[in-house]
């Protein structure tokens, strides 16, 4: 009763008018003589209704109530459209997100859903589509298309009558389409269809763009489907893209593009029987492989007479006949490999000359910028300054200089394992440069460089007067190559970029430098003296022409599928496929061939090692994979250990932007439970945490990776809904770091006369002293106190507390909360500007002199503070390089927002 | 013209206004010459210091009241310098290990040591020992706690230690049988309020009495804060209405009404916000569970809801003080207590269909 009592007295306005809506919605469906739908809520229930004779299952009155809200949406839309079966299809993913816990991922069974179990036992029979019948003709070579082409007219038909007018809108329903999916996506019936085992190869030649979920496939399987028969997938159509595989729910611009670039739409059943029909080939990269063998054996014939030559020495041969143009074409490798088995095939096959590099061929190839930059170098930069070209300018664009010839050094940058050393190499040799070298291995910091690479750089004479006459000739021409610049880092390397820089600035040879990340901080300042050159990653038909050809020269059997899916495991990194290539080779005992399948364990497996950034990371955690058992409790831990510090803050910001995927629209109870259980688990994870630091209880760890990653991403799960946030923790303890310092500094300035502790001083003291030190000046400002008084009254304070005027500054940022008004809002500036000076001529003496001291190492502080910004990781507690600590935060929320921006970029392109 | 708190502060035993018997036997006791460690305990402003100044100021006349700072310097393990701030006069010295954070436990050992074990004064008129004084003795960390205990025995014939705290519940078992408890009781609402009518008649200054009234009800028994609101009335010359409330609790406040009035999960994540700012803003997370618990249980009508809210309190405050990142213990609280009012409001809202169909 007293409950009653509260409800009419206390509740809000809101909470009210909810409840009316409530009762109103449910009056009108008890009038509606509509026959609801059935649904069985909890588990138990939906064990029994398995049985197809089940009709009636008892249901709580709430339940009851839920049912018949959507029971009136579902009549709803049947009107609007007309056709049942449209509303089936669209309610089929919503329904599959209401299971309610893992443990029951057995979909529900309602009377929609029985009619698929049935089907799910004679798979032969086909959905009734009424709107896509099957291809009915199998044809030995290629199934009727004609089907689809009705399908196709049916689906543009229905753009027509469904697709809203303006750009904008149809922008706003895709957008709404693709939240709807998050979380709800996969395929309908996994598993419905049987998958025919196809002829090797026999999709080699076409590309395929999947839109929409599939019936049977999830978009990952269909993928590897058509990766396992040689065909590509890629996910925007194109002129080249032979099919588009139509699921259901398709996004409208593909279906557009599809129409405008005349590709044809098929289904998914349509792509299981090309597979099923086609006839097998061979493939294009083992062709090309073997001639390639031929040609050379054939050349090897025409230079020696042996019979038996290494595969190796061909290519050597081949070096030598194209390098004729060259000065010098040195060979440093060891003559026979075959003696030596033990060559790691990375050495073995390492480019011996510019065209055999993976990606690097064409024109507009960094290889070929480079080559010709260096063949000019001399003739531009070898010179005085003043005769040195100059950079043309052109309005907003800036310096226009596309051969690089006003640089006088070379920035190589990009992805390991794609060639950009090898590139420096062979670029130098096929000009005719001996090669000094620095890499990650020297020391460089400013002594070491200037000592040591100056003196090669500078003069380069030194070395000629000491060759005999013979070797002058050869060579006179140096090139410096510093790999790995992104490196020099930490203590040992301390001013080496600066004063790679200088020497860059004197060289009199070319300089060429190399590093992984372009964009880090550290190659700022280096990225205004070079010529720069980036280097993308090779396709991965690229790398595979390459790597056939090492497999069939080293008699190693593989399909290209299989190879194709090791290099896009490897991330397109051609060193590390080619080591992993190499293993497998040694691995394998018997001579038979590798499969796709092989293939694609090895490749997982590598992908493991693959190592994430945080904010590739989050999304993971909070998916769903539903092809796999859950919950993934293995895979979001790895997931945790890719940053175990980062992770659980990463996990604590954003946890609740994630929509779980096991509660269906408008259970908000039940989603607050779920976050409250999340946030439960991570309380538990930060105490954890707390162990590990205090007592360096490390074997804690996986205790705060199930905590902090695996409970909330398991409860969570489903998809994250909004932008993915830096985690603020970091910036607000070092806000509440300094904030304490300033409390402690007022509260040892006060101490002599009034004792408080640091709580005291920001509840009570502090608004008090605020109040002392405003009101006077206000009041003077506003005429009831008379002139100077306020301020006198002010300074008087000041005094008695021995406050400084930083403090009384500090003392009003300390207390000025969000949404309030400053302290010295109303005062006029001629009432502050008098207590300055009031303030500035009294200089009363202060028990205490840290003031100063404070101050010089601010400054000394912030002058190393730009030499090692990664050191600030840490929070440290110290008191003296407080000053800089508030410059600090500040400079990192920068440099960490801007990787931020960069992903959040990137998934919108996406 | 210093704070009427600092101004109307006791300085002998004669002067305190309240808790009268506890003070006569603190007199008798210093008197008798000699006593045992003393650990003060007791609310804020419930005058805790005034009584160890009383102490000092019997033990060794006014020369107490002669106050310098003092700098320390101390190095930590990984051999950064720091120093701390002192309180001294020439015969006791006032620290607060606390604020050297988690380096609390070098500040006991070097420096708390080096002022114990030092030669004590001129014999012939002072006490044979000095006192030290160990504020925010509840801060100090388990292991500057551990390091105390030594000390404390060793050097008992040349110092006494005065711990000073707001509880005895954060202070490890052993300290606490070292030292005399004194706890200290807050002055009752008549009390508070008579000192502070005392402190506007010296001041002049006229509230009515029901202003004033109201000011002893927001204090809550604290006297430190009944006089600087008296006096913050002063200075904005408010003399009948409300005394401004503070400009943190204002925001507490509104925090809890946020929290009460949708229960949503963007609602966490802007309350979440909320207590970032308060903890930013240096409030301890203790009040923040405190004073948002009275302010949903209020809310809550149903005994079986205040409950459930009760022991999330409890159990999120418990793992709070066990942490060192409040914020998520006091979401995880404000989370837990979202689920459980929105089923309770629904339960609510189906018990109230049926009755009514």
């Amino acid at each position: 009763m007293d409950i009653r009592k509260w409800l009419n007295k206390g509740m809000t306005p809101e909470f009210k008018a909810e409840a009316k809506k409530n009762k109103k919605a449910r009056k009108a469906l008890d009038s509606s003589d509509e026959e609801p739908e059935k649904e069985n809520p909890n588990p138990k229930a939906q064990a029994k209704a398995a049985k197809p004779a089940v009709e009636k299952v008892a249901v709580s009155p709430k339940d009851f109530f839920k049912k018949k809200n959507k029971a009136a949406e579902n009549s709803k839309k049947r009107k609007a459209s007309g056709e049942a079966e449209l509303v089936d299809l669209t309610q089929a993913p919503t329904k599959k997100t209401k299971v309610s816990s893992p443990e029951v991922t057995k979909r529900k069974s309602t009377d929609n859903e029985s009619q698929e179990v049935q089907k799910k036992e004679s798979p032969k029979k086909n959905l009734p589509k009424p709107d896509l019948p099957k291809p009915v003709e199998k044809e030995r070579s290629l199934p009727n298309v004609k089907a689809l082409e009705i399908k196709k007219n049916a689906s543009e038909e229905s753009m027509e009558t469904e697709a809203p007018k303006t750009p904008a809108e149809i922008r706003k329903a895709n957008y709404l389409k693709f939240k709807a999916k998050q979380g709800a996506g996969g395929p309908r019936n996994p598993g419905s269809k049987e998958i025919p085992v196809g002829a090797e190869n026999c999709l080699e030649g076409l590309t395929f763009v999947a839109t929409g979920d599939g019936d049977s496939l999830g978009r990952e399987e269909l993928k590897s489907l058509i990766q396992r028969y040689g065909g590509k997938f890629t996910t925007s159509v194109s002129g080249k893209t032979s099919y588009v595989v139509v699921g259901e729910e398709p996004g409208q611009s593909k279906l557009n593009k599809a129409k405008e670039k005349g590709v044809k739409l098929v289904d998914e059943d349509f792509v299981l029987e090309l597979i099923r029909s086609k006839p097998a080939k061979k493939s294009k990269y083992e062709i090309q492989a073997e001639e390639e063998a031929k040609q050379e054996a054939k050349k090897a014939k025409k230079a020696t007479p042996k019979k038996h030559v290494s595969p190796k020495k061909e290519a050597k041969k081949e070096v030598k006949q194209e390098a004729k143009s060259a000065p010098s074409a040195p060979t440093s490798q060891p003559k026979d490999e075959n003696a030596n088995p033990a060559v790691m095939w990375v050495e073995k096959y390492k480019p011996a000359d510019m065209k055999k590099i993976v990606g690097q061929n064409g024109n507009a190839s960094c290889a070929n910028k480079l080559l010709v930059w260096l063949k000019d170098w001399e003739k531009h930069q070898a010179c005085p300054k003043g005769q040195r070209p100059k950079p043309k300018f052109s309005g907003a664009k800036g310096a226009i200089d596309p051969t690089g010839m006003t640089f006088r050094a070379a920035l190589l940058s990009g992805p390991p394992g794609i060639g950009k050393t090898t590139t420096a190499h062979l670029v130098a040799k096929s000009l005719g440069f001996e090669l000094i070298e620095f890499n990650a291995s020297d020391t460089r910091n400013k002594k070491s460089l200037s000592s040591v690479v100056k003196g090669v750089i500078t003069n380069s004479a030194v070395d000629q007067a000491f060759r005999t006459e013979a070797k002058k000739v050869v060579s006179g021409k140096y090139i410096c190559i510093m790999d790995e610049v992104d490196g020099m880092a930490g203590n040992e390397d301390r001013g080496g970029i600066a004063e790679l820089i200088g020497l860059i600035k004197i060289s009199s040879i070319p300089i060429i430098c190399i590093c992984n990340d372009r964009m880090h901080p550290k190659m700022r300042s280096l990225a205004n003296y070079v010529f720069d050159l980036r280097f993308m990653k090779p396709r991965v038909e690229q790398i595979t022409g390459a790597m056939m050809s090492i497999c069939f020269k080293e008699k190693f059997k593989i399909a290209p599928a299989a190879v194709q899916e090791i290099i896009r495991s490897c991330n397109q990194d051609i060193r590390q496929t080619i080591n992993t290539l190499n293993m497998m080779a040694v691995n394998k005992k018997d001579d038979t061939k590798v499969e796709y399948d092989d293939a694609k364990s090895t490749a997982d497996g590598a992908k493991k090692d693959l190592k994430i950034g945080p904010f590739d990371a989050l999304p993971r955690i909070f998916r769903i994979d539903r092809s796999k058992p859950q919950p993934q409790i293995i895979e979001k831990q790895e997931l945790f250990f890719q940053d175990y510090s980062l992770m659980p803050k990463m996990v604590f910001e954003n946890y609740i932007k994630s929509k779980p995927a096991s509660i269906s629209h408008g259970e908000n109870t039940k989603h607050l439970q779920l976050i409250a259980k999340s946030a439960s688990a991570l309380s538990y994870s930060e105490l954890a945490e707390r162990k590990i630091m205090s007592k360096q209880a490390w074997s804690l760890l996986p205790t705060v990776a199930t905590f902090s990653t695996v409970i909330p991403g398991s409860l969570m799960g489903g998809g994250l809904t909004e932008r993915i946030d830096f985690p603020r923790e970091l910036g607000k303890i070092s806000t509440t770091n300094k904030n304490a310092r300033i409390a402690d500094q007022l509260k040892m300035h006060t101490r002599l006369q009034s004792k408080c502790d640091r709580w005291q001083m920001v509840s009570t003291h502090g608004p008090t002293f605020r109040e002392r030190l405003s009101q006077p000046l206000i009041r003077q400002t506003k005429g009831e106190l008379g002139a100077g008084e306020g301020v006198e009254q002010v300074l008087q304070f000041m005094n008695d507390y021995s406050l400084t005027k930083d403090d009384m500054d500090n003392i009003f940022d300390l207390t000025q909360w969000v949404g309030k008004k400053e302290p010295l809002a109303g005062v006029e500036s001629k009432v502050k500007a008098a207590l300055t000076r009031a303030y500035n001529k009294s200089s009363a003496p202060v028990p205490f002199a840290v003031e100063m001291k404070v101050k010089k190492k601010k400054k000394t502080a912030n002058v190393e503070g730009e030499e090692d910004e990664e050191e600030s990781g840490e929070e440290d507690e110290e008191a003296i390089i407080a000053a800089m600590k508030k410059a600090k935060p500040a400079k990192k929320a920068a440099a960490k927002k801007a990787p931020a921006k960069k992903t959040a970029a990137k998934k919108t392109k996406k | 013209m210093s704070l009427w708190c600092d101004r109307y502060r006791p300085k002998t035993f004669k002067e305190l206004d309240y808790n009268l018997k506890q003070a006569k036997q603190l007199q008798r006791m210093v008197k008798e010459g000699d006593f045992p460690h003393l650990l003060f305990w007791g609310t804020n402003g419930a005058g805790k210091k005034t009584r160890i100044n009383c102490i000092l100021r019997e033990l060794y006349g006014s020369g107490v009241d002669k106050l310098r700072l003092e700098r320390h310097e101390y190095t930590t393990a990984s051999n950064k310098k720091l120093e701390l701030h002192a309180c001294a006069s020439n015969y006791h010295i006032e620290i607060c290990p606390a604020d050297a954070g988690i380096h609390d436990r070098i500040v006991i050992q070097e420096l708390v040591k080096g002022i114990a074990g030092g030669q004590s004064l001129n014999n012939d008129k002072q006490k044979q020992f000095k006192v030290i004084v160990i504020t925010e003795a509840n801060r100090l960390t388990k292991d500057a706690q551990h390091g105390l205990r030594r000390t404390m025995e060793k050097y008992m014939s040349t110092c006494r230690m005065i711990l000073l705290s707001e509880s005895t519940s954060k202070l490890i078992p052993a300290l606490r049988s070292r030292c005399l408890g004194i706890r200290v009781q807050a002055p009752s609402t008549e009390e508070v309020k008579q000192c502070l009518m005392q402190a506007c008649e010296i001041e002049r200054f006229e509230m009515t009495d029901e202003q004033i009234n109201r000011i002893v009800k927001l204090s809550d028994r604290n006297l430190r804060k009944a006089l600087l609101l008296g006096e913050v009335c002063k200075v904005k010359n408010i003399t009948n209405g409300d005394p401004p409330a503070y400009d943190w609790e204002e925001f507490l406040d509104k925090t809890g009404k946020m929290i009460l009035r949708n229960q949503s999960p963007s609602q966490i994540l802007q309350v979440r916000t909320n207590l970032y700012e308060l903890i930013v803003r240096l409030i301890p997370a203790n009040i923040i569970f405190q004073k948002l618990f009275l302010q949903l249980q209020a809310a809550c009508p149903d005994i079986h809801m205040k409950t459930k809210l009760a022991k999330a309190a409890a159990e999120f405050e418990h793992r709070s003080n066990l942490g060192s990142k409040p914020i998520y213990h006091l979401e995880a609280f404000v989370a837990r207590f979202m689920a459980d009012y929105k089923s309770f409001l629904d339960e609510f809202v189906d018990d109230m269909d049926e009755d009514e169909f």
